[in-house]
């Protein structure tokens, strides 16, 4: 069924005459519009550079003013051209990033390595190590914490900063790691091949012009690999059993000195008792003879007499036995006091 | 009216901007570009910034990548001058340095690495082979040219890539130095002898020094004995000396006097319930009786 065509056309303009009007009132607006989006564009290159980052202003691919110095843009608000002309790479210059380095142990990430454990060798596809100035294996796991130095180099002169990163502190690792002996490294040693490996990792870098510094190397794991992790262990303890054997050597000692010192002092107290008493005992003796001695200057004979009866008086009554004889017939006297004394034996 | 000069400048722009983009072109920072005409190279561009060129299909421009890139050759076994086998995995800095003999012998930075690689381990094969594992590994540093090593494979592989490829490289480094699995079993060997060796060493001189310091502690103990010894004896025996002395010069006044008195001391101290006094019937006291008698 086809419609009369007056019929039609008074129908289109019945339907189109609100588009029209629709679309005369739109124009109206896209006015508003446009100039909306031409500001919305030429603002789109006002930036806030945030304050732990630094900008990098490319315009037409190229640095902003000719150097890395004029193309930076420092923390703060900045108006930059807006796209196409100008491309703003933004930088974290103020971050510590960490990448851990494993390739030289034999844990791996999301590995779980029991088909390795068995072994008496070591695959060097499945897992790492290095080789000590010594020829002994290590194996060594590290976290690397780094800084970007230099934002135009990091962000636009190289294609993977973070692999040439791990490489290099590898190599230092490897190079440094090659002139050291293995029980130094694992002992007093560390901290010195810590140094050594960031340094040679920094001169690496700077000669790549990588953008990067590091700021630390840590050794998380340093140990020889589990196949000969028991003799270490023997010698660790046979190193500890030294020790302790040394020690218990001289804790006897610290007891057994002092006790002799003391020992000795109890002796030298001893014998000055002994001598103080000795000569109290003589100045005693000495100081009654001398009193007696005076008295017996006085009067020889009474005092002689007086001891010579009291010592009769004294010892006669003890004795077994008294016996008398008769003087001989010349006179002569035995002694000086005239008596004698004859003990039994065994008394 | 209005509604026309809007009309009509948005289409200028768009215009201004077709020709615009139709006969320029921008190089980043970091990239390097040949411009070919009719697939013709006519210009190398490693300069960044804004550049012009006929509109397509006439022009086209190839943009390479220009940055640094890092390459890991391949576990590949190889012989040190004496003998020993190594495992040398090493890493090398290139870019690309001449963008046309690069784009026409390499086309793609990717087909790059596996002819690097090919390099590298040339070099790395005929250099190694003219050095010892000291020169790699040892506690004598002037045993050691890794510097020395890493330079030579530098140098030969940067003139061989430059001319080949057109790609310059910045820096060599073994990342890492493996054995082949086989030998690790004898350098294990030979780590647990040297261990059992500092083990028994470790053991053996703490015997000796416990011994030595308990050697000491007696040594020290019987001088201090000693020292007691002849001390206290000392004492002793000046004490003595004093005493007889002062016994001496007191009994001196008198020897005579001195032994009667001593001599009676005696008689008191050794006269016991079994002893026999024998008397002359003249000594006192008992004279005194004969006299009487007589």
């Amino acid at each position: 069924m086809i419609a009369p065509p007056s019929h039609g056309a008074s129908e289109l303009r019945r339907f189109s005459g609100p588009v029209l009007r629709s679309f005369e009132l739109g124009l109206g607006y896209l006015r508003w519009g446009v100039l909306a989006l031409v500001l919305a564009y030429v603002f789109s290159g006002l930036i806030i550079v945030r304050s732990e980052e630094v900008a990098v202003v490319l315009r037409f691919g190229a640095l902003a003013g000719g150097t890395p110095a004029t193309a930076l843009l420092h923390p703060g608000l900045h108006f930059t051209l807006p796209r196409p002309m100008d491309e703003v790479v933004r930088v974290k210059i103020k971050k510590v990033y960490e990448l851990e380095i494993y390739d030289l142990h034999y844990r791996r990430p999301g590995d779980p390595g029991a088909e390795r454990s068995r072994r008496k060798t070591i695959d060097p596809v499945l897992e790492g190590y290095a080789l000590t100035g010594d020829h002994n294996v290590v194996q060594v796991d590290m976290v690397a914490r780094y800084q970007v130095d230099d934002p135009v180099a990091f962000a636009l002169h190289q294609a993977s900063p973070e692999r040439l990163l791990r490489d290099a502190i590898m190599a230092a690792t490897v190079r440094t790691m090659g002139e050291v002996e293995v029980d130094s490294v694992l002992s007093e040693g560390r901290s010195q091949f810590v140094i050594q490996v960031v340094q040679r990792a920094q001169d690496r870098l700077d000669r790549a012009v990588s953008g990067l510094a590091l700021v630390s190397v840590e050794v998380t794991d340093l140990a020889p690999p589990r196949q000969v992790q028991a003799e270490f262990e023997q010698v660790q303890n046979a190193f500890i059993d030294m020790e302790t054997q040394v020690k218990e050597a001289q804790k006897l000692r610290e007891e057994e000195v002092p006790l002799a010192k003391a020992s000795r002092d109890q002796a030298l107290r001893e014998a000055q008792g002994y001598a103080a008493e000795l000569l109290a005992q003589a100045r005693g003796d000495a100081g009654m003879w001398r009193d007696l001695y005076a008295e017996y200057r006085k009067n020889p004979q009474v005092v002689r007499d007086r001891l010579y009866l009291e010592a009769i008086e004294a010892s006669l009554p003890r004795s077994g036995r008294i016996r008398f004889v008769p003087p001989p017939a010349d006179g002569r006297r035995y002694g000086p006091d005239g008596f004698r004394l004859s003990i039994p034996a065994g008394d | 009216m209005r509604d026309n000069i809007l009309r009509y400048s948005i289409g200028i722009a768009i215009l201004l901007a077709l020709t615009f983009f139709a006969f320029t072109w921008q190089l980043r920072e970091g990239e390097v570009a040949i411009r070919l005409r009719l697939g013709r190279a006519v210009d190398v561009v490693q300069d960044a910034g804004l550049h012009g060129k006929l509109p397509w299909p006439i022009e086209r421009v190839v943009v390479l990548d220009g940055r640094a890139r890092v390459l890991n050759t391949r576990h590949t076994e190889m012989l040190t001058r004496d003998k020993k086998n190594v495992i040398l995995l090493s890493y090398v800095v290139w870019r690309v340095s001449e963008p046309l003999r690069f784009y026409q012998s390499l086309g793609s930075v990717e087909a790059a690495d596996s002819k690097l690689d090919g390099l590298v381990t040339n070099a790395k094969i005929s250099v190694l082979g003219g050095y010892d594992l000291s020169a790699l590994v040892s506690t004598t540093p002037e045993d050691l040219m890794v510097d020395e090593i890493e330079q030579a494979i530098l140098t030969d592989v940067a003139t061989k890539a430059g001319e080949k490829y057109g790609v310059a490289i910045e820096e060599v480094g073994f990342k890492r130095l493996s054995l082949p699995e086989g030998n690790t079993r004898y350098v294990f060997e030979q780590m647990r002898a040297e261990r059992k060796q500092y083990a028994a060493r470790f053991r053996a001189e703490g015997e000796r020094e416990a011994a030595k310091i308990r050697a000491d502690t007696d040594l020290e103990v019987a001088q201090i004995r000693a020292e007691a010894n002849e001390e206290a004896a000392r004492i002793r025996g000046e004490a003595e000396a004093e005493a007889a002395r002062t016994y001496a010069d007191a009994h001196s006044l008198d020897p005579e006097f001195y032994r009667f008195k001593r001599s009676l001391e005696s008689m008191d101290k050794v006269l016991g319930k079994k002893s026999t006094i024998v008397l002359r019937t003249d000594s006192p006291p008992f004279d005194l009786l004969q006299e009487g008698s007589r």
